[in-house]
């Protein structure tokens, strides 16, 4: 079941949520229950620190208190990793890439009289929902790594190729539409995955995702048209697996 | 026989010193090919016309190193320098010799001894050299605006060594005459090295007072645009008065109705002003890096007068960033100039900056409105790309480039949902 919280220290404000969030829940009978609805956000992360809870959290970025709304996220991210978190907030313009970036929040709604919260606070129940849905029925495999604070998730079906950076232990991954950086080994990445080859010293690519192999000039055309680099000595080992 | 051996083995540590300074841009194979070339055009040349065929040598190399790498400064400079390289550690090597076993000319070089100890010094000259080399290169500027003067002196070097060495030749070769040369040669690389020195430290003295410069330009124009909201809130304060008096007015005669058309007609527009683009580089202030507030100012103004939805995010105030700050600088110039002018293609365009302070560093995002059928994302990343026609696409590969130097950055570009962004993340 998912859990949904609200933090909004305006009573009016949060009695209006609560109106939207149950209402909703009870009209299309979902598997979701309105658990704590509060203005002091200690409450939220008591109920935290004692349940294990994938939850919904609905928090307003300007509390009465020395905590804001965000640094309430960031503690709630430390209980609850899969949760979603949406702001509620009078100036979401000005802190968008913030919300997602520290806490990786997964919404925002404007409290202004231009945005139709109710309308809002319904999207946001249906994608936290999809999502559980999907993290609870279907786990995709994702090649995931840690880089930093920075979680990299890359489906492996994007993978191209792995190349090593001029600088140590770095790697650059080659995705379709990504290109990211991060510490590490090649040869920890090797033994992630069946689909991994090492073509190169410095280079390790997805063999799923090879279009051709130019064993002339040694080059790996991936199915993009970016070009990976194999070496002689690790070329012979290709043959078997691409299709002529 | 003997002369097939001595020639051989110049022609190799030329090719070896050739091959190390340029640090990797070559491969093996083709320094084989250019040792075997210079070897086969040498040694007859050298049976004919004696020590003039280094020359024609030394052109040999310059030639191909250019066609391999196109980069003309550099190969005439490094078969130069190897040729200097070459000449230096033969006299120190005789030198050595005479000093110490006190035999003449003619015996050395028959000796067991001569060539090892020659190919070990000009191996060592060559490495001292390589570091000097690599320290300067970090100074691109220099090369580009002197590059063609290193490489006149370089030259000049070469005529006087082989001057030289042609003169004593003729008049014959004593081993005061050889050890006053090996000094004298000596020296003079001492000094055109001093003089390499002394011109970097000026050009880089000069680059710095122009960032200063361009620094202080861009907070000027930061300040403006303070002032330009400063004056902003004072009007409003100005109005504020009046609203709540005209406000009060409607209440006290219970006028509801035009109380509403006078808060549609007037307080809204207002609120609407308050989201006005001055504001929405306020949180600029947290930021407290004069140089990194500087480009983003400046950047973000320009886009905001290109009618690009400008906005910099900047909750926490960001103190320090561990990256050398004309690295970070050039990086989020890049990036930033790339952000416009995709921005600038899209009909809803905008662009957003964000500074988040995390517990290990500082990630700097920028997102901007892409087209959906932009080039493929490896594409933009080549050498010499750029969707504005050729020798303009320098930016993104640069911008690889000087992240791969840095410990501590990584750099994350992705396209999703019709935005393009760039994480830059410094621990």
């Amino acid at each position: 079941m998912l859990e949904i919280f609200v933090c909004e220290d305006d009573p009016e404000q949060r009695k209006r949520l609560n109106s939207y969030i149950e209402n909703y829940i009870m009209m299309e009978n979902l598997d979701m229950k309105l658990v704590i609805s509060t203005g002091r956000s200690q409450e939220i992360i008591d109920y935290l620190q004692n349940n294990r809870v994938t939850g919904l959290y609905f928090l307003d970025v300007d509390l009465q208190e020395e905590k804001s709304g965000i640094a309430l996220g960031a503690e709630i991210r430390q209980y609850d990793s899969l949760g979603a978190i949406v702001f509620v907030t009078t100036h979401s313009e000005l802190t968008y890439l913030t919300f997602t970036y520290k806490v990786e929040a997964m919404d925002y709604i404007t409290k202004d009289k231009f945005t139709d919260i109710r309308q809002r606070v319904i999207e946001c129940i249906d994608t936290a929902n999809t999502r559980y849905l999907q993290n609870k029925y279907n786990n995709i495999k994702k090649f995931q790594t840690k880089s930093g604070d920075k979680m990299i998730s890359v489906d492996y079906n994007d993978i191209l190729f792995f190349e090593t950076s001029p600088q140590l232990h770095k790697i650059i991954l080659h995705a379709k539409n990504r290109q990211v950086e991060f510490y590490g080994k090649l040869k920890d990445i090797l033994e992630m995955d069946s689909r991994f080859y090492r073509c190169h010293n410095s280079f390790v690519v997805n063999k799923d995702n090879i279009a051709e192999v130019d064993t002339k000039n040694r080059e790996i055309r991936m199915i993009n048209g970016e070009i990976c680099y194999a070496s002689s000595r690790f070329l012979g080992g290709l043959k078997d697996i691409i299709p002529h | 026989m003997g002369e097939l051996l001595s020639v051989g083995l110049q022609m190799l540590t030329l090719t070896l010193s050739i091959y190390m300074l340029n640090q990797g841009r070559f491969n093996l194979k083709f320094s084989l090919v250019m040792f075997i070339g210079s070897l086969c055009i040498g040694y007859p040349l050298y049976r004919m016309i004696g020590i003039p065929s280094i020359a024609i040598i030394l052109l040999f190399c310059i030639a191909l190193s250019y066609w391999k790498s196109r980069g003309i400064v550099f190969s005439i400079i490094i078969p130069i320098i190897s040729i200097i390289i070459s000449v230096i550690s033969d006299y120190i090597t005789s030198g050595i010799y005479i000093r110490f076993t006190n035999s003449s000319l003619e015996e050395i070089t028959v000796g067991f001894y001569y060539y090892p100890t020659y190919i070990v010094i000009a191996i060592l000259l060559t490495f001292a050299a390589r570091f000097l080399f690599t320290k300067f290169q970090a100074y691109e500027l220099l090369f580009r605006r002197h590059g063609f003067l290193f490489a006149v002196l370089c030259v000049i070097t070469v005529v006087i060594f082989y001057a030289n060495i042609l003169i004593g030749k003729q008049q014959g070769f004593t081993n005061a005459n050889i050890q006053a040369n090996s000094l004298l040669f000596v020296f003079y690389f001492i000094l055109l090295i001093g003089v390499f020195m002394v011109l970097t430290r000026s050009v880089m003295k000069e680059a710095l007072m122009q960032g200063k410069q361009e620094q202080y330009e861009r907070l000027l124009e930061y300040t403006d645009n303070l002032e330009m909201m400063y004056t902003d809130m004072q009007k409003f304060r100005h109005d504020y008065i009046n609203i709540l008096l005209s406000m009060s007015e409607y209440i006290r005669s219970k006028d509801v109705e035009g109380l509403s058309t006078y808060f549609d007609h007037k307080i809204l527009p207002i609120s609407e002003g308050m989201q006005n683009n001055n504001y929405k580089l306020g949180t600029l202030q947290n930021v407290k890096i004069q140089e990194l507030k500087g480009i983003l100012s400046s950047k973000l103004i320009r886009a905001q007068e290109l009618h690009i939805d400008a906005v910099v995010e900047a909750v926490e105030p960001i103190e320090a960033v561990n990256m050398d700050s004309v690295k970070l600088c050039r990086c989020l110039g890049i990036i930033l100039d790339n952000a416009i002018e995709e921005a600038i293609k899209c009909e809803s365009s905008n662009l957003r900056v964000a500074l988040v302070k995390r517990t290990g560093g500082v990630l700097i995002a920028v997102a901007n409105s892409c087209q959906p059928d932009g080039p493929e994302l490896h594409r933009i990343f080549e050498k010499g790309f750029s969707t504005k026609g050729t020798g303009r696409g320098l930016g993104l590969s640069n911008l690889r480039e000087i992240v791969s130097q840095c410990a501590g950055v990584t750099l994350d570009t992705y396209r999703k949902d019709g935005q393009f962004i760039q994480e830059l993340e410094v621990y």
